[in-house]
């Protein structure tokens, strides 16, 4: 399989390889520049599907299939890609890493119901459930001033390891749309696919979900008296 | 009313602390530049390895496996609308065919429980 040499290598930053994916008409080019992104963010893709899968039924399947998902993705949607204004130093590689992983976690709740019983869903819950590949300027996210503990990913291990599988991919779908640590509710698509997955009510969902919070609040901010 | 506000705004930061947590310590993937920035923090940058399948990009060039589904709510419903020719209700005629075809079926698996065969 042809690559690029290694003086083509350091020609092409970061930013200049996504330009060159999303101009070059050669298709021999194209897939040169797709292997080299590719060997670029393989790692990084890998090693956040091995962590965001391990505590799922065979979470080391469902990581390769969304690894290998999001870079046919990528390369399907990289022409609307487009960098901000202005990038610190060394900021386009984390804003490509950034993209990748709305992708990623996109294709998570797919990936993850389509495993979980074959659906086809009704086709307005298909139509809206376009991904947001292409909202840029949620990848600079909006500041958290909250700091996490150094010792609280542990605690928060130990608290999900409490909660069954329903309620782990439960919360994390909340999580992911930003609806845990905000009073936004889940969107209607997300709620309605959770819906349709385990066939019950918006209400029942919304008390799954404040129960599994519950269990991992008592587990990571115990009582102190 | 105090003691109120003082709860909620704790039991905010509790779920806000949760959140971040989940996106910067790899149960998501992180999908802004701080979040990726944390992650790396935490998780390294160093390669791993990767198994075979995924050492290039030749699963690009694979057929995508064809789904099996189960139709669910309102497809299953207008799936089964079209099958009648749009008619809403069954008719008794094939209301009757219908039971009828059930029983056959009832008691053939009965009739090979029992170990007996149909002629």
């Amino acid at each position: 399989m042809e690559a690029l040499t290694d003086t083509e290598k350091k020609i092409y930053t970061d930013s200049e390889l996504v330009y060159g994916l999303q101009t070059e008409t050669n298709s021999n080019v194209k897939r040169i520049l797709q292997n080299e992104f590719y060997r670029r963010f393989k790692n990084h893709v890998y090693k956040n599907a091995l962590n965001a899968c391990r505590d799922y039924t065979d979470g080391e399947q469902l990581a390769i299939d969304i690894h290998q998902e999001v870079f046919i993705n990528a390369f399907k949607s990289i022409d609307k890609f487009r960098f901000p204004d202005v990038v610190e130093k060394d900021g386009h590689q984390l804003i490509i890493k950034g993209w990748l992983g709305i992708i990623g976690n996109n294709l998570f709740k797919k990936l993850y119901t389509k495993r979980k019983v074959d659906v086809i869903f009704d086709s307005e819950l298909i139509e809206n459930n376009e991904p947001y590949y292409d909202l840029f300027e949620n990848l600079y996210g909006k500041e958290d001033d909250v700091e996490v503990p150094n010792e609280f990913r542990e605690k928060l291990q130990v608290a999900l390891n409490q909660l069954n599988e329903k309620q782990l991919h439960i919360i994390r779908v909340y999580a992911s749309e930003g609806c845990i640590g905000s009073h936004q509710h889940l969107g209607t698509t997300a709620l309605k696919e959770l819906c349709a997955l385990y066939e019950t009510s918006p209400e029942n969902i919304r008390q799954i979900k404040k129960r599994a919070l519950d269990k991992i609040k008592a587990i990571c901010f115990p009582p102190t008296n | 009313m105090a003691q109120n506000s003082k709860e909620n705004s704790l039991k905010s930061q509790q779920e806000r602390i949760i959140e971040k947590a989940m996106r910067t310590n790899g149960f998501l993937f992180p999908e802004t530049v701080e979040e990726v920035k944390e992650f790396e923090k935490i998780y390294g940058t160093t390669d791993i390895t990767l198994p075979d399948e995924l050492q290039d990009l030749s699963f690009m060039e694979k057929p995508a496996k064809e789904p099996v589904v189960r139709l669910i709510g309102e497809t299953k419903k207008r799936l089964a609308l079209a099958a009648r020719g749009g008619t809403v209700k069954l008719t008794d005629e094939v209301k009757k065919q219908m039971a009828l075809d059930r029983r056959k079926a009832d008691e053939n698996s009965r009739s090979k429980d029992n170990g007996t065969k149909l002629k």
